[in-house]
């Protein structure tokens, strides 16, 4: 592989700590979502997911322009396609 | 349509192999009471499901489902990086070994492929919600009969995780049962 970006390949600490984070509130978010699904006017619910939404949305854009994509609708490297550069889930 | 996170919903860190625990926790990729059973049986009632909400709760857990599937086919992986063919005989992974390698294809830990045979979708709300019930519960059973047999503290961290969520699934669908299938009209009586 010539491309630049198949550097990405290792995480640093920097990069693992905020991908914890998105981990935690991707996480807050998805059992919320649960929990709205059966308790639709809850209103501490709707605002706690109002919250977290916004912070995961935020923490997911700068990780983005940090690391590289963690969706395939987010790349936005103009020489090479980073998606399939950066590591798997499983490595 | 879906939309894929190239990260694990928990993290999954597994620095010693052991292909004989492996053996073991793909019992929850595509055993009876697996993920891959988990997320189409949740993913598939949805069509025949009267409730809106009912059907949220369906698709919700049906996606988080897939979330925890590639969770345990990271841990298998994990679990047998690296084997030397002796590890591989003295673990007992040398029958699974010798047809997949070290792929992670959907079977029980008994060696019993995955099959649809291990759900229903009936097309009842009462049936396939009570179904659901039972389903977390089984798997809740599976994640602490292998809870039991791991050591490992980073192979029961995520096993942890997973058996926590069968709780908070068996609690909404619950809630889904209680709220939304009571709204059921009345069999009308005849006099």
């Amino acid at each position: 592989m010539s491309c630049a970006c198949a550097n990405s390949r290792n995480r640093n600490s920097g990069q693992e700590q905020l991908l914890k984070f998105i981990t935690e509130v991707g996480f807050a978010l998805e059992d919320v979502v649960l929990y709205l699904d059966t308790h639709p006017c809850d209103n501490d619910a709707l605002c706690y997911y109002e919250q977290y939404k916004n912070v995961r949305k935020q923490a997911l854009e700068e990780y983005t322009k940090m690391y590289g994509p963690l969706c395939s609708k987010d790349v936005s490297s103009k020489n090479c396609w980073m998606w399939t550069q950066t590591p798997w889930p499983w490595e | 349509m879906w939309n894929y996170e190239k990260r694990l919903e928990y993290p999954v860190n597994i620095t010693t192999p052991n292909p004989k625990i492996a053996q073991l926790i793909i019992s929850q990729y595509g055993g009876p009471d697996g993920e891959m059973g988990a997320s189409m049986r949740y993913l598939s009632q949805r069509y025949s499901m009267p409730y809106r909400e009912v059907a949220g709760v369906l698709t919700d857990i049906g996606t988080e489902e897939l979330a925890h599937l590639e969770i345990v086919a990271t841990m298998v992986h994990q679990l047998t990086k690296g084997l030397t063919p002796k590890e591989i005989l003295d673990s007992g992974f040398a029958p699974y070994y010798v047809d997949h390698t070290v792929g992670v294809w959907p079977q029980a830990a008994s060696g019993m492929p995955f099959s649809a045979k291990e759900f229903q979708v009936t097309g009842d709300p009462i049936t396939d919600l009570a179904e659901d019930m039972g389903a977390e519960q089984k798997a809740r059973t599976t994640y602490d009969n292998l809870l039991r047999m791991v050591s490992d503290p980073e192979v029961c961290d995520p096993l942890r995780f997973l058996r926590e969520r069968e709780i908070v699934h068996f609690q909404r669908f619950g809630e889904a049962n209680r709220e939304d299938c009571s709204k059921i009209p009345k069999v009308q009586k005849l006099d």
